[in-house]
């Protein structure tokens, strides 16, 4: 309990601070309302090809401006580090993810999560995390999502486009 | 082993001195019966006089810095040594030439013809590739210039697959029902044959092999979920089987209405030009996923070699160099088998040809 205070904690201070970039950037571009997503992806699911449909699929759902401007996402690898990975291990998962974005021509940028700060907020599965500018409140979605969420993110993201 | 002799002579005299003489000359007589056993075991060798086998690299493919491997999951090579690898990550069939340089790939992510989702086994009859989707059924044969030729339709997943000839093609399916068989199809995915190599009517998944063929049709099995590595003939009859490690048992777990293996047995088998058997341990091996037991064609396993890092297939090509993973997948290591006998240091590769 007390770690997942933390790491919300932390995740919502890093929010915050690239809310009030990306927020300034929407006001600048004159958009009443916006959104942005934290995509945390499970890096075994890269290896599981109806996984890895369920996560494209949303994200070509997206305006393409949205989708380069408005979604980070973050590869956890907890589960697939082993206790004796060396310092190569970072290296290793960092070229297989920059495999996946250039074979899957993913336009929104990807981090490995080399501290293991996001794991604990996906237990459930992949997520997708919406930071809303308008409402302030910070959603969780687990993939596979239902098509009601499907569409309220697709309708959410045109209004930021 | 002179030198062993020895040491359990100058035991057995300490023994002696503090028992009683009569039983204790009889129990270091047992003792010392037993413990010569158990160290001439790894030398019983089949008259070949082995004793070590060791790896030297020849070729490093991919490293942390490149774009060039990112999930090799397939390897296989065609008469003139150019590598072809599947990749998992970039859904890709790759070509290096014999000094690892590479040469070029198809593929993308997708369905259709060339297409993949999720690339696994590759194999060759010299002149194609065959490869196999974990996601698409059948097998896509591609030329040496990487262009797609053909899809060969098979019903079920393949667990396991050995091109023998372009006309004949041994495949182990992954199936509920069929499992136990091998099956021998063409390049029009006709079944030619069905060869039974396991009575046990087992749960899913627990009869899945690794296969192996060699020139006189012969078939090796390494079990990948039961200590079991078995030799039958063309026509199914079992040679013979045996055990490596002391007929552990792999536990299982239930997942639904499945009981589903949790660990794997053997991974992977190949065979050298000199009849030698590489079987690739798995979890239950003392260096998991690393230990590699070579035996003669009777069944008697003689050397184990250890690579230098877990991996997930082993491959041999036609000059008996051995293929392994490095790097989680994003290198591939080509190595040298050198086996030391009592008299000289050999080189595989000399005695292949």
């Amino acid at each position: 309990m007390r770690d997942r205070f933390i790491v919300l904690v932390l995740l919502l201070s890093v929010a915050s601070t690239n809310l009030n970039i990306w927020t300034d950037e929407l006001r600048h571009e004159d958009t009443n309302q916006g959104i942005f997503l934290l995509l945390i992806m499970d890096f075994n699911d890269f290896m599981c090809p109806t996984c890895l449909d369920s996560l494209l699929d949303f994200c070509r759902q997206l305006p393409v401006s949205f989708r380069k401007r408005c979604i980070q996402g973050v590869v956890v690898t907890d589960k697939y580090r082993k206790k004796e990975s060396g310092d190569s291990f970072e290296k290793i998962m960092e070229k297989k993810i920059k495999g996946f974005v250039k074979a899957n021509h993913v336009e929104f940028p990807i981090l490995l999560d080399r501290n293991q700060i996001f794991g604990p907020l996906i237990k459930k599965g992949t997520s997708v995390f919406i930071f809303n500018t308008e409402t302030h409140a910070i959603t969780q979605h687990v993939f596979p999502l239902t098509l009601q969420e499907v569409g309220l993110i697709r309708l959410l993201s045109k209004s930021s486009s | 082993m002179w030198n062993r002799l020895s040491v359990l002579y100058e035991v057995s005299q300490v023994i002696e001195i503090r028992t009683d003489q009569r039983r204790g000359r009889i129990f270091v007589a047992v003792l010392a019966f037993t413990l010569f056993l158990s160290y001439r075991q790894p030398h019983l060798n089949a008259g070949e006089g082995i004793q070590t086998v060791d790896l030297r690299e020849v070729l490093s493919i991919g490293d942390l810095e490149d774009d060039v491997l990112y999930m090799w999951a397939g390897v296989v090579s065609d008469e003139e040594g150019n590598i072809y690898v599947t990749d998992a990550m970039d859904y890709s069939l790759k070509k290096f030439d014999v000094l690892g340089q590479y040469v070029g790939k198809c593929g993308r992510r997708g369905q259709g013809p060339g297409e993949f989702l999720a690339p696994r086994l590759l194999s060759s009859s010299g002149r194609f590739m065959y490869a196999t989707d974990q996601s698409l059924p059948g097998i896509q044969v591609f030329s040496q210039e990487l262009r797609f030729q053909y899809r060969i339709p098979f019903p079920w997943a393949i667990s396991c697959m050995k091109v023998l000839t372009d006309d004949r093609i041994a495949i182990v399916p992954v199936s509920v029902n069929e499992n136990g068989y091998i099956y021998f199809i063409d390049r029009r995915g006709d079944i030619l044959e069905e060869v039974k190599y396991c009575d046990d009517n087992q749960e899913m998944l627990m009869n899945l092999v690794e296969v192996e063929v060699d020139l006189e049709g012969s078939i090796y099995l390494a079990y990948c979920f039961k200590d079991r590595i078995e030799k039958m003939s063309s026509e199914g009859e079992k040679l013979w089987s045996c055990v490596l490690l002391d007929g552990r048992k792999i536990e299982r777990k239930k997942i639904k209405t499945f009981m589903v293996p949790t660990r794997i047995t053997y991974k992977s088998i190949a065979m050298d030009n000199s009849q030698r058997l590489y079987v690739l341990g798995g979890s239950l091996s003392k260096n998991e996923s690393r230990d590699v037991y070579i035996l003669n064609t009777e069944g008697q396993h003689f050397a184990t070699l250890t690579l230098p890092e877990p991996s997930h297939c082993i491959y041999l090509d036609r000059e008996d160099y051995l293929y392994s993973r490095a790097n989680e997948g994003t290198t591939l290591k080509k190595y040298e088998v050198k086996f030391e006998t009592e008299n000289h240091a050999s080189s595989m590769q000399r005695e292949s040809r």
